[in-house]
């Protein structure tokens, strides 16, 4: 227990060394150049003051950590990480105000501030889920009024961001089609095949075998073998290609999407159904419900979390293994960062990770509240 | 009524059960007991079909179960089991709901009927809110009978459901479970493990052994007719001090307005004969005073009249 409780206090002072003594941005005369470090106490020496005073109080109400005082951490939270960005939004005014050809990255201590604000934000130990969404809403609040009042201009994502503007939306509609549409294929033959084995268990061994062969195969040596017979079918009907069923492009990415999102959904549907109690079952039949009902009304919404849990990993894992489609001009974000890793444009692939990221958090977000209204659904259907 | 004739079960040409034929009378209740592995549980299961028979036949109410479709046959008969089985995903009042809505009740005789079932396993109307993981082991399986019993079932069979939850609990249960049958009057087999449990619930005791039925009879017949070594060994040297547990002093008693010869000893009107045995054995002596609520002496009770109640073979059973 003492040793979790130190989690925070070290989570503190990430955001304090990082802070203080790595730089937060860097700046340069182009994208390739490496740029030059900027410090806190460069980047804005009026705020950096106030900032190191609301860090110290934060590291030493943390050591203390007394329970009165989690408002107080939440507070000094907010206000470090809200003025971080108040000063990083000052330093790009300033910047802008005397140059147009300097750009704004951030380093290595402006990541490790903000992986120090996570884990911390996460271990605030809260009395009231309440609070905790009191201090999401002020510091997505704050985050907005700071971004509406910022001049991007100087700021490499967004200069990267200007120069695809427009390739970014196609891009992103890609990724989504390429890795939403893989997952709803994913999702039919994986739940068909969880109750193929649940029901017939003699075929498990033998649809086991094969998906986990498929998801041992690396990504990028799926790829490669699914051009062979790809290419072959496409010249020996060339009216397949017309659809985009070709060596390269969108379909292979497609295919090997599908390959690795089966094991997850297979196994969690699987499971989900077979975690359902023994006795739970045995009563139902003795109450006299029929194979169907108990399956209907049993079973299944007894396993649809497990499932819905399948479905969450399976996107999860699409969103990210489509960036490999962007190898094989199967488009999506892929497509900025393999251009960024060869234009050595660290930003480029930044902007197109960072999407990624977003993207995949939204997703989640969305399957989240899925099924949270799922929970509700099931509980006022029920009612008699 | 539940028949049994020849019933048999074999499982890959091993036999569970052998040859088995009794009978349980409208309104009593049966308490099936054997050693571990002697095919009661299995028997059980055959009478609602949730395992077929191999050979024999078994009838309910003169009807022969295979003569109906297995489904509708359950919805017929009450089923507890060991660990309860209510639906995690249900309230209590979805899990009670369950067997009314499988025949088509109405909405309103179904809610009707949950506030009555609360009633009659004694849990306040509240908890028919609450999600099965809110409650006890003991409250479960009072949920567990009355979800059982909710659509009124001639025949309730039972699988060792007290056997998952603390001694205390337990016989709780057996309490309420009595109070409930001496007021429903349903025909009940009762599968148990717990000599004490199957003498305590049981009119009538039914004891396996290696898939063939020993003896079927009244505690009473057990004791004093045993057909074979092996039920007195099987009920114990103990059983008929424990079956004295079934007798109250106000069955038995002498009552005697006044008399000179009072003994010191006394036993309250509402005791049980087991515990009259045990004050008789603490003090030494073979006669007791019974005194009523108001503890005036009232009667009395001897050493030979307990005896006597456990001679009475067949009378009582």
């Amino acid at each position: 227990m003492r040793k979790f409780y130190q989690l925070p206090l070290l989570a503190s002072l990430l955001m304090g060394i990082s802070l203080f003594l790595l730089p937060i941005v860097t700046v340069s005369k182009n994208r390739i150049q490496a740029g030059e470090g900027v410090s806190l106490f460069d980047l804005t020496p009026q705020l950096a003051g106030v900032i190191v005073i609301v860090l110290i109080c934060l590291i030493a109400i943390t050591w203390l950590r007394l329970p009165r005082l989690v408002i107080w951490q939440a507070g000094f939270w907010l206000v470090a990480i809200l003025l971080v960005f108040q000063g990083l939004s000052q330093y790009l005014h300033e910047l802008a105000s005397y140059t147009t050809a300097e750009r704004l990255s951030f380093a290595s201590g402006f990541w490790l501030f903000l992986l120090g604000s996570y884990v911390y934000f996460q271990l605030i130990p809260w009395p009231k889920i309440s609070w905790r969404i009191m201090t999401i809403f002020i510091f997505v609040g704050g985050m907005i009024v700071i971004f509406l009042f910022a001049n991007f201009s100087q700021l490499g994502l967004y200069q990267e961001y200007q120069l695809k503007v427009t390739t970014y939306g196609t891009a992103i509609t890609q990724h989504l089609i390429l890795a939403l549409g893989a997952t709803a294929i994913v999702i039919i033959f994986g739940i068909g095949l969880g109750l193929i084995i649940y029901q017939w268990p003699q075929f498990e061994a033998m649809i086991m075998v094969v998906i986990n062969i498929l998801q041992v195969i690396p990504t990028i040596a799926l790829l490669g073998m699914l051009m062979i017979p790809l290419t072959f079918l496409s010249q020996q009907w060339p009216i397949l290609a017309q659809f985009g069923i070709r060596g390269v492009g969108w379909f292979p990415a497609f295919i090997a999407l599908v390959c690795y999102g089966l094991l997850p959904m297979v196994i969690n549907t699987v499971s989900g159904l077979r975690t359902v109690a023994n006795e739970v079952l045995e009563a139902a039949k003795g109450l006299g419900m029929s194979q169907r009902q108990i399956f209907q009304q049993v079973t299944l919404p007894l396993a649809v979390p497990v499932i819905i849990a399948g479905v969450r990993i399976t996107v999860t894992q699409a969103m990210g293994n489509t960036i490999l489609a962007g190898l094989i001009g199967g488009g999506g974000l892929g497509n900025l960062i393999f251009l960024g890793l060869a234009q050595s444009a660290p930003e480029l692939i930044l902007l197109g990770s960072l999407t990624v990221v977003t993207l995949t958090l939204l997703v989640n977000l969305v399957l989240e509240w899925g099924k949270i209204g799922y929970d509700y659904a099931q509980k006022r259907y029920k009612s008699i | 009524m539940i028949t049994l004739k020849n019933v048999t079960k074999v499982y890959d040409s091993q036999h569970a059960v052998i040859d088995v034929s009794f009978q349980v009378e409208a309104g009593e209740l049966c308490t099936l007991i054997g050693p571990s592995g002697c095919g009661k549980s299995t028997l059980l299961r055959m009478l609602n079909r949730m395992i077929p028979t191999s050979e024999g036949e078994i009838a309910i109410n003169n009807q022969k179960i295979t003569d109906q479709d297995e489904v509708q046959l359950r919805r017929h008969i009450g089923y507890v089991i060991q660990n309860v089985g209510l639906f995690p995903h249900y309230t209590v009042e979805q899990n009670l709901a369950i067997v009314p809505k499988l025949l088509k009740k109405e909405r309103s005789w179904i809610q009707q009927r949950s506030q009555e079932m609360m009633n009659l396993v004694h849990l306040p109307q509240s908890y028919l809110k609450k999600y099965p993981h809110e409650l006890s082991g003991g409250q479960a399986q009072r949920v567990g009978v009355a979800r059982a019993l909710i659509a009124d079932p001639p025949v309730l069979l039972m699988d060792e459901p007290f056997s998952a939850v603390d001694p205390q609990t337990r016989w709780n249960l057996q309490e309420a479970f009595l109070e409930i049958q001496r007021e429903l009057k349903k025909t009940v087999i009762f599968v148990t493990h717990d000599i004490e449990e199957a003498l305590a619930l049981g009119d009538s005791i039914a004891i396996m052994k290696e898939g063939k039925l020993i003896q079927k009879a009244t505690p009473q017949t057990l004791l004093l007719q045993p057909e074979t070594p092996f039920v007195t060994e099987f009920i114990g040297y103990s059983f008929g001090v424990n079956l004295l547990a079934k007798f109250q002093v106000q069955d038995y008693y002498q009552p005697i307005a006044s008399s000179p010869q009072f003994e010191y000893v006394s036993i309250p009107l509402q005791a049980n004969l087991k515990q009259a045995l045990a004050q008789m054995i603490q003090w030494g002596v073979d006669t007791l005073t019974v005194i009523d609520t108001r503890r005036q002496p009232c009667g009395m009770i001897t050493f030979h009249q307990l005896q006597a109640v456990l001679q009475q073979v067949g009378e009582n059973g």
